[in-house]
This record gives C-alpha cells, sequence and structure tokens, in this order.
C-alpha cells in the first residue's frame, strides 16, 4: 500500500470512530479515559498527516514557516479537550462529534504542518501532542490523590 | 551573524539587568537593603525566569549560529521566534511590575491561584508570558531540528546510528558522521521539544483553571510536568552554550576536534538523561512512584558521564600542551569548564536521595544552580563573544583587564557561591525573604562577592566595546 | 540525615580536586606545546580508564546510598504510631509533644498549596522532610532519640508568608 493511500485508510478509520458518541450517547466515561480515547484520535489524525503529506526522506521541503501551525495546533488540541466541557458533551452528541472532528483536524495540521518543511518532523512533533494528550490522562481535569 | 549577535546582546542585557536584580534581593536578605515580602517574592520571580530566558535566548543565538553555519535557517523564523521571546518578556515584566505577581516561574499548582496577594490578571499574564517564551524556544527547536532532518535524511543519521553501528561502511562510503556542534543542536532541539511539550500541557491546564476553576489539576502530575519542563529548559541552556566549546576551543588552540564514536555515544547519554534526571526534584514526595526514586539518583549519576568523560574531558586534551594563549576567551572557556564540573558535582551530591533530605529546598539548590548557569552557561557565552571579538579584531585584552575581569566574575563568583553552599549545608531554606540564621551573614557576603562580579562583569563589557569598536574603525579605513 | 556539614566537606574536596587537576591539566608544559597527535593518544588511554573509574563509582555510590533511602517503602514501619501533620498557609497544625525512641510515622497533607515538612534537631541541623501536599498523604517513618525541642520549617514555596511558616513540637 502507498503512505498516501494508507494515511487516508487511517483518516477514514479515525473519522468513523470520531461518530461513535452518536451511537452511545449514554456511555459517561470518567474524565481520564476521555482524554485516553482522544489521544487516540490525535494519534489516528496525526498519523493520517503523515502519511497523506509523505515525502521523501532528505527532500528539501518547504518553507520553516509551516512551523507556526505545527507547533499552535497541539496548544488549540489541548484545550480542546477541555474537561469541565466533557458533561456538557455527554448531552449533546453532535457536539461532542464536533469537537472530535476539531481534534482530528488539529493532528492533521499538525503533522501534515511539520512534514511539509520536514520529512520526518511530523513524528516528532505528533509523538509530542500525543504525549501531551496521553499524560493529560493522569491529571488535567483530574486529581487522582492517594486517599491517605 | 545578525540572528547571533541580536539573540547574544538581547540575552546579555537582560543577563546584565537581572544580575542588578540578584544583588537586591541578596543585600536584602543580608539586611542591608529594605525590600517588602511582595517586592521581594515578584523580584525574585523576576529574577529567575529572566536569567533562565537570558541563558536560553544567547544560547539559541549560539546554537542557531552554529546550524546555519552548516545547513541554511530561514533567518525570518529566527525573528519570529525572537518576537514571541520579546512578547514574553514584556507580558513577565507588566504582570510582575504592576501587577505584582509573586509565584515564582516553577510554581506548584495550586500556588499561583489560593493565598495570593496579587490581582489574578496578573498570574494570568505570567502564565501567558511564560508560554510566549516557551514558544519562541519551540520553534527554534523544531527550525533546527527540522532542518538537520532534511540535511541527513532522517533521525538515525543524525544521531550518528549509522556510524556507531557500521563504521567501516559508513566510512567506506566517504561519509563523515555529524559535527560535534550538530549532534548538540539536534539533541537539544529534541529534549527541547519534549520539555516543552510538558510545560504546554501543564501550563495550557493552568491557564484553563485560571479561566474555569472547574477545571481541576492533580498536583502530583503537575509537579511532575512543571519539573520536566524546568529541568530540561535549564539544563538545556549548558548544551546549547557547550556547542561554543566545540568550534571556540579548537581556534583558540589551534587543534581539530571531531566527531568520534565515543562522542556521539556521550550525546546520546545526555538525550536519555536530561529528560528524565528531573525525577530528582521529587525525592521528597514520598508519594511517588517508587522506581521513578531509582531512576532519579542512577540518571542524575550517569548525565555526569557525557560530560567528564568526553566534553570536558575532551576539552581539556585540546588545551593541554597545546601553547593556547590565554586570552579573556580562552579563560572564560576553560573556566565555564571548571565551573561546569565544580556545580555538577553540587548537583550530584544533591541527587544522592539520603543527602537530599538534608539539601532539598535548602540554598544548596541555588548554590549548584548559580554555580552551573553563572561560572559554566554564562562564561561559555561569553567566551564565545570574546573569542568572536578578538578574531575580528585581531587583538587581544591586557593583563590587566584580564586580571580585573577574572578576579570579579571568578573570584567575586567563588564569594558569591561558597556562602551559598555554605548556608545550604546548614540547612538555611531557599526562597526565605527573611532568613533564619547563619543565612543573612552569608547573604552578606554573597552580597560582597555579587558586586565584585558586577565589577568584573563591567570590566568585561567595557573590554567588549573596546574590541568591537577596533574592528570598526579597523574596517572604516 | 542531619550530614549537610558532611556534604559541604565531600563537595569542597572534590571540588579543590577537580579544580586542581584541570587546572594542571591546562598549565603543566605549557610552554613546550606538543603535537595534538601525542596528546591525543595518551588521552584516549588515560579515557579509558577514567571511563571505568567513574561508572564504578558512581555504581558504588548508588549502592551504597540504597539502604538509606527515607522512603516508607524502604524502611520497615509496622507497629508505627501515626502523627497527622496538616500544612496550610502558613502554619503546621500537629502534635506539640512526641515520644522519643518510638517509631513514628508522620501522616503528612496539606489544605490548599503544596508546602514543605522539614524537621530541625534540637541543634538546628536540618534532620529530615517531607513534601505536604494537597490531595495526597505524605508518609514519613522517623524515630527520635534526642530530645529536646524540634523546630519545623516551611520547605516549599507556598506563598507570601512562607519564611515565616514554621512551628514545632518537643520530643520528650
Amino acid at each position: 500500500m502507498k503512505p498516501r493511500a494508507f494515511g487516508i485508510l487511517v483518516l477514514a478509520v479515525t473519522l468513523v470512530a470520531a461518530l461513535v458518541p452518536f451511537l452511545d450517547r449514554h456511555a459517561e466515561l470518567p474524565i481520564w479515559q476521555h482524554h485516553l480515547l482522544h489521544a487516540g484520535l490525535l494519534a489516528g489524525g496525526a498519523l493520517g498527516g503523515i502519511f497523506v503529506t509523505a515525502r521523501a526522506r532528505g527532500s528539501q521541503g518547504g518553507s520553516a514557516f509551516w512551523l507556526v501551525p505545527a507547533l499552535l495546533a497541539p496548544m488549540v488540541a489541548m484545550f480542546a479537550m477541555w474537561p469541565s466541557a466533557y458533561n456538557y458533551f455527554e448531552l449533546h452528541p453532535s457536539g461532542h462529534v464536533l469537537e472530535h472532528l476539531l481534534l482530528i483536524a488539529l493532528a492533521y495540521i499538525t503533522t501534515a504542518s511539520a512534514e511539509n518543511y520536514a520529512a520526518g518532523l511530523g513524528w516528532i512533533v505528533g509523538g509530542a501532542m500525543v504525549f501531551m494528550a496521553v499524560a493529560a490522562a493522569r491529571g488535567f481535569g483530574v486529581s487522582f490523590g492517594n486517599g491517605g | 551573524m545578525k540572528i547571533m549577535w541580536t539573540y547574544i546582546v538581547a540575552g546579555l542585557t537582560i543577563f546584565g539587568l537581572m544580575l542588578l536584580v540578584g544583588i537586591g534581593l541578596r543585600a536584602s536578605q543580608a539586611g542591608w537593603i529594605p525590600i517588602d515580602t511582595g517586592t521581594f517574592y515578584s523580584l525574585l520571580s523576576l529574577h529567575g525566569v529572566g536569567m533562565i530566558t537570558a541563558m536560553a535566548i544567547a544560547g539559541l543565538g549560539l546554537l542557531w549560529y552554529l546550524v546555519d553555519r552548516e545547513i541554511h535557517l530561514d533567518e525570518r523564523v529566527a525573528m519570529l521566534a525572537f518576537a514571541f521571546f520579546a512578547i514574553g518578556v514584556v507580558v513577565v515584566i507588566v504582570s510582575v511590575v504592576f501587577g505584582h505577581y509573586g509565584a515564582l516561574w516553577t510554581m506548584l499548582y495550586p500556588l499561583p491561584f489560593v493565598g495570593t496577594t496579587w490581582p489574578s490578571w496578573a498570574t494570568g499574564a505570567w502564565l501567558l508570558g511564560v508560554a510566549a517564551v516557551m514558544l519562541g524556544f519551540m520553534l527554534i527547536c523544531a527550525q533546527i531540528l527540522g532542518a538537520i532532518l532534511r540535511s541527513s535524511g532522517g533521525l538515525g543519521s543524525a544521531l550518528g546510528l549509522d556510524y556507531v553501528f557500521g563504521r567501516k561502511a559508513f566510512e567506506a562510503a566517504g561519509k563523515h558522521p555529524p559535527s560535534p556542534q550538530m549532534l548538540a543542536a539536534t539533541v537539544v532541539s529534541i529534549d527541547g521539544l519534549i520539555g516543552g511539550a510538558s510545560g504546554l500541557l501543564v501550563g495550557i491546564a493552568m491557564i484553563a483553571h485560571w479561566l474555569d476553576p472547574h477545571v481541576v489539576i492533580d498536583p502530583l502530575w503537575a509537579k511532575n510536568l512543571t519539573y520536566q519542563f524546568g529541568h530540561t529548559f535549564a539544563n538545556l541552556t549548558m548544551y546549547m552554550a557547550v556547542a561554543g566549546i566545540y568550534v571556540a576551543l579548537p581556534i583558540c588552540t589551534k587543534r581539530a576536534y571531531h566527531s568520534s564514536i565515543p562522542l556521539v555515544v556521550a550525546w546520546w547519554g545526555t538525550l536519555v538523561f536530561v529528560i528524565i534526571a528531573y525525577f530528582h526534584h521529587l525525592y521528597m514526595d514520598f508519594v511517588q512512584w517508587p522506581a521513578v526514586q531509582y531512576i532519579g539518583e542512577i540518571s542524575s549519576y550517569l548525565a555526569a558521564v557525557p560530560v567528564v568523560v568526553v566534553t570536558v574531558f575532551g576539552g581539556l586534551m585540546l588545551i593541554h600542551r597545546s601553547g593556547m594563549k590565554w586570552t579573556l576567551g580562552s579563560m572564560f572557556f576553560f573556566a565555564g569548564m571548571v565551573g561546569w564540573i565544580v556545580g555538577g558535582s553540587a548537583a550530584i551530591l544533591d541527587a544522592t536521595i539520603p543527602f537530599n533530605v538534608d539539601l532539598h529546598n535548602t540554598l544548596w539548590v541555588p548554590a549548584h544552580f548559580h554555580t552551573y548557569l553563572l561560572e559554566g552557561v554564562f562564561l561559555f557565552i561569553l567566551g564565545w563573544v570574546f573569542v568572536s571579538l578578538e578574531q575580528r579584531a585581531e587583538a587581544a585584552s591586557n593583563a590587566l583587564v584580564r586580571w580585573i575581569v577574572g578576579l570579579g566574575i571568578f573570584g567575586g563568583g567563588a564569594l558569591f557561591l561558597i556562602s551559598f553552599y555554605v548556608a545550604g549545608a546548614a540547612g538555611v531554606p531557599r526562597r526565605y525573604a527573611v532568613e533564619p540564621a547563619p543565612g543573612p551573614f552569608w547573604a552578606g557576603i554573597a552580597t560582597v562577592g555579587a558586586l565584585l562580579i558586577l565589577v568584573g562583569v563591567l570590566a568585561a563589557l567595557v573590554e567588549g566595546i573596546r574590541l568591537a569598536r577596533m574592528r570598526a574603525v579597523g574596517s572604516a579605513v | 540525615m542531619g550530614d549537610g556539614l558532611l556534604v559541604l566537606k565531600i563537595f569542597l574536596v572534590v571540588a579543590a580536586i577537580a579544580i586542581a587537576a584541570m587546572l594542571f591539566v591546562a598549565l603543566y608544559g605549557a610552554k613546550k606545546p606538543l603535537p595534538q597527535s601525542v596528546v591525543n593518544d595518551a588521552g584516549y588511554r588515560i579515557r579509558k580508564l577514567w571511563l571505568g573509574l567513574v561508572l564504578v563509582v558512581a555504581a558504588i555510590a548508588f549502592a551504597l546510598t540504597v539502604p538509606f533511602f527515607p522512603y516508607p517503602w524502604a524502611r520497615a514501619s509496622v507497629g508505627a504510631r501515626h502523627v497527622r501533620v496538616t500544612a496550610a498557609q502558613y502554619a503546621f497544625v500537629m502534635p506539640s509533644v512526641l515520644p522519643v525512641d518510638v517509631p513514628l510515622v508522620f501522616d503528612v497533607t496539606s489544605q490548599d498549596v503544596n508546602h514543605g515538612f522539614g524537621i530541625y534537631a534540637p541543634d538546628g541541623t536540618l534532620f529530615a522532610q517531607v513534601q505536604a501536599m494537597p490531595d495526597y498523604i505524605n508518609h514519613l517513618p522517623i524515630e527520635f532519640h534526642v530530645k529536646g525541642h524540634y523546630v519545623v520549617r516551611c520547605l516549599e514555596f507556598c506563598g507570601i508568608g512562607h519564611a515565616y511558616m514554621h512551628g514545632g513540637f518537643d520530643v520528650r
């Protein structure tokens, strides 16, 4: 399979997964599980961005200004994972699906922009973004404590 | 060159201003000048974030220039990053001067929101200002890393994997391993992006909490991320400046410095240990997962190996019996290596868990990082500046100037630092506006030392301007 | 525990040796330069030994320190008496008298921000410490063998009153 086709396949699967709130509207997940699932959507969007924009290693690539969206999009994605909004999204599946689509789009922008500048950079910037989303599960919007 | 000098001059200017703030803080702890507690912590916040930003900006300017020499980088992106730095610095200053923010730069959640004596906007401004600095830092890291990936054809060859695991075939193909300064740039930019991601995550969580207090944050999680970011960012300022050693010391000693397998492997070690050594900041968090306490001590020890076995050892091998002339530039590089080793020794003692019980959050901590930053990173930056100026002007400073600068920066520095160490070993806590005995006595000694440093820095400034103007006059003729 | 001065002495010795060694390498024979290849041949041989020495010293240091880890999971404290400590801006709530020669575990937490619970022995040395965190309870196992007044200071920056946040208890 060519990289671009693989990228489109990953994106398609991720987009289908993004629609889950329509099916299972009463699922009330704890925030940390929610973060992890969203990290999965980000990973899908990020992989899509990498493979769809795949270019030969060592090729010249585009302007370094592609880095601006590549760095800003993950920040916006973290804000889009705003934990206190999850209660609202549990009740409004269409809003929730929109949020999912936004996350996938931001992840795509992140890695596609980075790859546009330099082949391989998408893996690093995208990896950092997914790391942030996974790490968020441990404390962004939740406090575990040790209960004594 | 333009980018390098813009960054270095901006960094050294901030350094100079923060030096004055620092002197004021120590004089206040000595009881020599009256600074009220709220102002003390505002100034301490400014001093901390300002110094680390100053070193990072100057170090990035140096690193950017060295990478640009080998593979072209877009100047406009460096200027955009500089704009982020400038905005961040201005916003932080507004937060402190007009908002009286005073929760320091490595504030641990929920500190900047609870029991504050300043308005809420000042906390928000501080968070956004630091985020802007981080963004500028990450932009430069990503620019450098991307350019390295483009020119080397992938991360593996940028890190010298193919060179280490197949040297014969690699050399038979006529290929060369990445230069030492490019290895430094690769490691700094990767670790910078990782540390930056940690910092942005906890920063965004705090901004979210600032806007919507319903967003709770796990305090242990926030502490891990804050130190992962803070330790990495502070530690990397050294590795940016170290790139200068690889280029400038061969100039001073008229010898060559090439990449070798030990050097490449040493940088792999640095790549890993810089991002996991931060666990030593959480030794006194007994709820932290036990395994990482062991990892913290081991990785802190191992982080020293590349330094003492490869970089500084190699630097000394360059100097040894090379007939190197002692100019200000070469002096700064040598003294910087000494400061790095001395500060590193203090850090390793503190990273030893049973000793950390006695030193954690005492003045020992600022003792070691002032050694590392002031007598390490700062001297490498100055060394780079003076080697450049001496080369351009084809002149060096006379012995009197070297003695004044040396006695001020190294002699005054020793006095300044020893007072931190002694008070820290006696258990005097750090970040106390008013210290218990014997803190105030040693704060007085430190103030004298810091004033001597100021004299040395001013002498270096005058001498630097003199050397810079020699070139200007010469080229006009 | 209470080893601040020992650490200072170790540090001063290590720093003096390091400075002397580096000055020696830089200054010895400086008037009689050698070709780089000669210095490199000797340097690389020394470096192998030096690497071995550094790794051995690091391994020994690690092994020596592990038995002295202060953590509750690293030392037996079964049957110890638990002492609750609650920190808040800017005071510690805790008993004012504690028994000598009895195994204790301090259960340390915070009501607001991060604080540090630092215990200073009657002779003024920093004796033990643990962080006081909101949402978490840190367990600090300890046994006092010296009677007297112990001062407690906050050892994590906690706001404008940080330097004034102290308490204490008597061990009898």
